[in-house]
């Protein structure tokens, strides 16, 4: 009989306990949410004020079936639609809340793949966006970031050619592809806030594009109601080359070439082919994953920065598969390899010096190996970064050419 | 003594470490980092080890001296009934006061990172609630509750240092000693306030069964402690850098939340709630019980079940009242917490083992 209680108090404990299972304190149902799977973010002027433009590329979970309409219950092409959703506010997060004036679901940001940064965006605004990315406790460190030259609203209304929705298919495009062929970067939350918060250090985001897709027989998705063949609606995306900015603040671009070449010095170049000519006749080289070595030299007042590139490649695609390729052709061909890489290389870094934006994290480099030189320009690194010298050297190998001589 | 329970040296030895990791081992790290930067290891190691040592040496010299009765049993022993029962009762409401900064801290956590609508009154009797349980039930309880704790514990650490390693970059530990030695030797005065949590071996020695291996036990804490703390520390600063590392509250948690391995291995930062959640009760229960024998001690009660329900009670509405607003126990945490710890941890155990010296006041031995 003295173990009566006990059992009671264990009955009513395990009652309680149910209570938590939906959670904590309050809830929130997966109907009444809104998945936001890619924020677009630009800046717009409104009764003379700067606000933010908040564009969510929002997914909407479960879809009331039409009245009557069973066939299409549970068919996942159905479910899970997306559509850009905007609102505006004095702050982002202004901007979150009042996107439920419009929406009669909440709006959930956990699962954001993207941030699309407009080219409206102003340096203020640029540290904003980083501050509410930080404080946000749903977005994570992961979400890509990325630049388009244009409103960002417009990115988010592309149409998606391979995914079903847009946002994933830039993530898949950039996280994916893009170490295929290392023409663009991959940027996140946290590379975003390093680079802008570490001295000595510029960010470079990986850049969206909008194209209309020259291959007109393709269009079988064209945006439902508009025929206007310049609406946002009816272009696919495409990222390459890369946004550079200096100092919270857009200053340009780099070409999808450039970006490579920035890859290569930053030790970020995963795959990707180096096309050669060589004997007059075209080869394309696929490289491996190349390593780059920055050092940094200082004497007296000359200030040097070697980097060297090392890595191995093959050859893919030759002019000729009747030439036979004896071992002192591959020290030609990988003398030409050289040549190029050492040419993409340089044509990033005088593009950068143009730029005045140390988007190789130089600047960093000599911080970390030599803080105290870098006590003294770190004040003026943006006047002495287009005068420094670097040298750039390449070391590649090939090992192999395929199947055939 | 009041409490009968028994335990070994290894079981004091996770009692006294759990009583410091398990908030230090996620909220200190950042605090360290603003301070030295990519030289937070010579903070924790050198500074905070050394202090360690030393409070160890004080803890440990004042116990052998007294190998039955806890502090606050012997204090009127030495400066006399009256002082030693005031000091005593003071002793118990500091222990109470620390007791409810790490509810604060427990709670404040859990709050912010992602229950937000929940009321941190609600998350702190939750929190006290268990703790209080393990309390009540005696230090044998939360000795092999612990045990199995440290082993889930260390095990969830080093999963996510293991599969945060990819994102390490090694550029991120220079440049060393950028400003000279004084930001290294600031930056241990966080960590050291910490590490000298290991002065509850004055409310826990007589507890422990064979009495040689106390010293095992209380330098073996320190020691494990600091590398526990470089570690993770030294982990945060190689994937997130210095500077964005000392922007983040709970950078341990962040860096959680950045594993992805493969797109596959992704979302596991909820270990890091569960060990935390975890680790607070632990380290709640460890300070409780603390509090409440004192309390217990200084009324010269028989039992002390009832003092540490009071010391529950007034731990919680303590929680609320000092450290309402995160801006509050952000300021204790960073710029009071240093210096009333060094005071309570080194200072006034080590006026009161010299005045035992002086006056020449011994306890009783065991047989």
């Amino acid at each position: 009989m003295r173990k009566r209680p006990f059992i009671l108090i264990l009955l009513l404990l395990l009652l309680l306990m149910n209570m938590t299972f939906s959670g904590c304190w309050n809830r929130r149902e997966v109907q009444q949410l809104s998945i936001g799977t890619g924020l677009g973010i630009d800046m717009i002027n409104l009764d003379g004020k700067p606000q933010f433009r908040l564009s969510v590329l929002a997914l909407q979970t479960t879809q009331p079936p039409k009245s009557g309409d069973t066939s299409q219950m549970g068919n996942p092409a159905t479910a899970g639609t997306a559509r850009v959703i905007t609102s505006q506010g004095i702050t982002i997060y202004d901007a979150v809340r009042n996107w439920n004036l419009r929406s009669s679901r909440q709006l959930f940001l956990g699962h954001t793949w993207i941030i699309v940064l407009g080219n409206s965006i102003t340096p203020e605004g640029l540290g904003e966006v980083l501050d509410f990315l930080n404080r946000h406790k749903d977005i994570r460190f992961r979400t890509l970031v990325v630049a388009y030259d244009g409103s960002a609203q417009e990115a988010l209304q592309a149409q998606p050619e391979f995914e079903t929705i847009t946002s994933l298919e830039i993530q898949q495009l950039i996280l994916q592809n893009g170490p295929r062929v290392s023409k663009t970067g991959t940027v996140n939350i946290f590379q975003m806030t390093y680079d802008l918060l570490t001295p000595g250090r510029e960010l470079v985001l990986p850049r969206v594009q909008l194209i209309t897709p020259p291959e007109s027989l393709s269009q079988s998705q064209i945006g439902i109601g508009n025929t206007d063949k310049n609406a946002p609606q009816n272009k696919v995306v495409l990222v390459s080359g890369s946004g550079v900015y200096r100092d919270y603040k857009r200053v340009g671009c780099l070409s999808a070439n450039e970006t490579q070449g920035m890859l290569f010095i930053k030790n970020d170049f995963q795959t990707g082919i180096i096309p050669l000519t060589v004997f007059g006749q075209n080869y394309s080289i696929l490289l491996g994953k190349a390593s780059s070595k920055i050092e940094t030299e200082y004497d007296q007042d000359s200030l040097i920065i070697n980097v060297k590139i090392k890595g191995t490649g093959s050859i893919q695609e030759g002019g000729s598969a009747i030439n036979e390729i004896t071992p002192e052709h591959i020290k030609q061909y990988e003398e030409a390899l050289n040549q190029a890489v050492t040419r993409i290389c340089y044509e990033a870094l005088s593009r950068s010096k143009e730029l005045r934006s140390d988007i190789f994290g130089f600047g960093d480099k000599i911080h970390r190996h030599n803080p105290e030189l870098w006590k003294n320009i770190s004040e003026e690194w943006e006047d002495i970064y287009p005068g420094i010298d670097v040298n750039i050297s390449c070391d590649f190998s090939i090992e192999h050419y395929g199947p055939v001589r | 003594m009041l409490d009968k329970g028994r335990i070994d040296s290894i079981q004091l030895l996770l009692i006294l470490l759990m009583a410091e990791l398990g908030t230090s081992l996620f909220t200190v790290p950042s605090r360290v980092i603003a301070a030295a930067g990519p030289d937070s290891w010579i903070s924790i190691v050198v500074v905070s080890g050394v202090y360690g040592l030393i409070v160890a040496w004080v803890a440990l010299t004042l116990s052998q001296r007294f190998p039955t009765q806890v502090f606050t049993e012997y204090l009127p022993d030495i400066i006399g009934r009256i002082p030693g029962k005031i000091l005593a009762g003071i002793f118990a409401v500091v222990l109470m006061h620390i007791t409810s900064g790490v509810l604060s801290e427990g709670s404040a956590f859990i709050h912010i990172a992602f229950l937000r609508e929940t009321p941190p009154l609600l998350l702190n009797i939750i929190l006290i609630g268990a703790a209080f349980y393990g309390a009540f039930l005696g230090i044998e309880v939360i000795a092999r509750h612990n045990l199995l704790l440290f082993a889930f514990f260390s095990v969830a650490t080093l999963a996510v240092i293991l599969l945060v390693l990819p994102d390490i970059n090694t550029e991120n530990f220079l440049p060393i000693l950028e400003h000279g030695y004084k930001p290294a030797l600031l930056g241990g005065k966080d960590s050291s306030a910490w590490r000298g949590e290991v002065f509850l071996l004055i409310m826990f020695y007589p507890y422990l069964k064979l009495k040689q291996e106390a010293s095992k036990a209380a330098y073996g804490k320190v020691i494990v402690a600091v590398i526990y703390s470089t570690i993770i520390t030294m982990t945060v600063i190689g994937v997130f850098g210095s500077v964005v590392a000392s922007t983040q509250l709970y950078p341990v948690y962040r860096i959680a939340r950045y594993i992805s391995i493969g797109q596959i291995i992704e979302r596991i930062d909820i270990l890091i709630v569960i060990i935390w959640v975890a680790g607070v009760i632990m380290k709640l229960a460890i300070f409780l019980h603390a509090a409440g024998i004192a309390a217990a001690t200084t009324m010269g009660v028989n039992n002390y079940r009832w003092p540490l329900l009071g010391a529950a009670v007034i731990t919680t509405v303590m929680a609320l009242t000092f450290f309402g607003n995160q801006a509050q126990s952000d300021y204790f945490f960073s710029n009071i917490w240093p210096l009333y710890a060094f005071s309570i941890e080194l200072v006034f155990p080590g006026i009161i083992l010299l005045l035992a010296f002086l006056l020449k006041k011994k306890g009783v031995s065991e047989q």
